[in-house]
């Protein structure tokens, strides 16, 4: 089991994902956060160039709240690795954010336990 | 033409430690290109001949030799601008795929302001485009009547 970040408040489960560009190699490993509210996984904008991603497709996104105006992003295709698992050619969206948010595209595929009481959780493969 | 120094190859060694049209280490040759205007450096992917010897097939519209070497290192705002093109591409045609069965709720891709290829799994899409044609501006739209709007939902503080 591991341990929710006790830094952000509540505290929130963090997993180490190694994001890569399939075409060049490029890599940046980081903390995601799991976030089941998103449906689609996110990397931050900033890494778009360290990366050297090109976009593949534009998506439309809503926010929690109705008024908060829907917004574009390009999309980019990825290799990303969760715990030694490698979802191939994910596609996931670029946001203005320090640290990856982990979907439920790619949080679908696997079993997740999160044990809030204990603020713990477990990413299996099942 | 001058390569810039802060381009690093996928070996870590940076891009300037290696002369144009030299392997690198790893076996991949690094080349600059000049690609609709835009000042790109790529890395020469070996590619395998089919079992008649020949290169894979190219489609009629795909660019020449060296503009479909995979990109290493572009300057952001040419290949957003590359990127747009083909994506206004595909907006103008979608009300018109709409009505062809072949590619009604299917991905196409656009490159050059055509469909190049198209299927009903996106990632494969995207797969056999890169491979065909280098990683290049390609835009992958869905021909669907409205499209998606997904939801990231989660607030956090500020």
């Amino acid at each position: 089991m591991e341990k929710y970040d006790t830094s952000e408040q509540p505290p929130a489960p963090y997993v180490e994902v190694e994001v890569t560009n399939p075409q060049t190699g490029d890599s940046i490993k980081e903390r995601g956060k799991i976030d089941t509210g998103a449906f689609r996984t996110a990397i931050p904008e900033s890494w778009i160039d360290k990366l050297h991603l090109i976009p593949a497709s534009q998506e439309e996104t809503k926010g929690y709240k109705e008024e908060i105006k829907k917004q574009k992003h390009y999309t980019y295709f990825v290799n990303i690795s969760i715990k030694n698992k490698v979802f191939e050619y994910a596609e996931v969206l670029a946001v203005k954010r320090n640290s990856p948010l982990i979907g439920r595209d790619i949080l679908n595929q696997v079993k997740i336990v999160l044990d809030g009481k204990n603020l713990s959780f477990e990413v299996l493969d099942p | 033409m001058n390569m810039p120094s802060d381009v690093n190859s996928p070996s870590g060694l940076p891009a300037d430690h290696f002369e144009a049209g030299n392997a690198s280490p790893n076996g991949k040759i690094f080349l600059p290109i000049q690609y609709k205007g835009a000042r790109l450096f790529g890395w020469k992917i070996p590619i395998t001949p089919g079992p008649t010897g020949l290169l894979p097939d190219v489609h009629p519209g795909a660019p020449s030799k060296l503009s479909r070497l995979p990109i290493f290192k572009s300057e952001t705002s040419n290949i957003s601008e590359l990127f747009i093109k083909e994506r206004d591409a595909f907006l103008k045609m979608k009300d018109e795929l709409l009505g062809h069965e072949t590619y009604q709720g299917k991905f196409v891709a656009i490159y050059e302001g055509n469909i190049v290829d198209f299927a009903e799994n996106k990632k494969e899409l995207a797969k056999r485009v890169y491979r065909k044609f280098g990683y290049i501006p390609i835009y992958i739209g869905k021909v669907e009547k409205e499209q998606v709007v997904g939801e990231m939902s989660s607030p956090e503080r500020g």
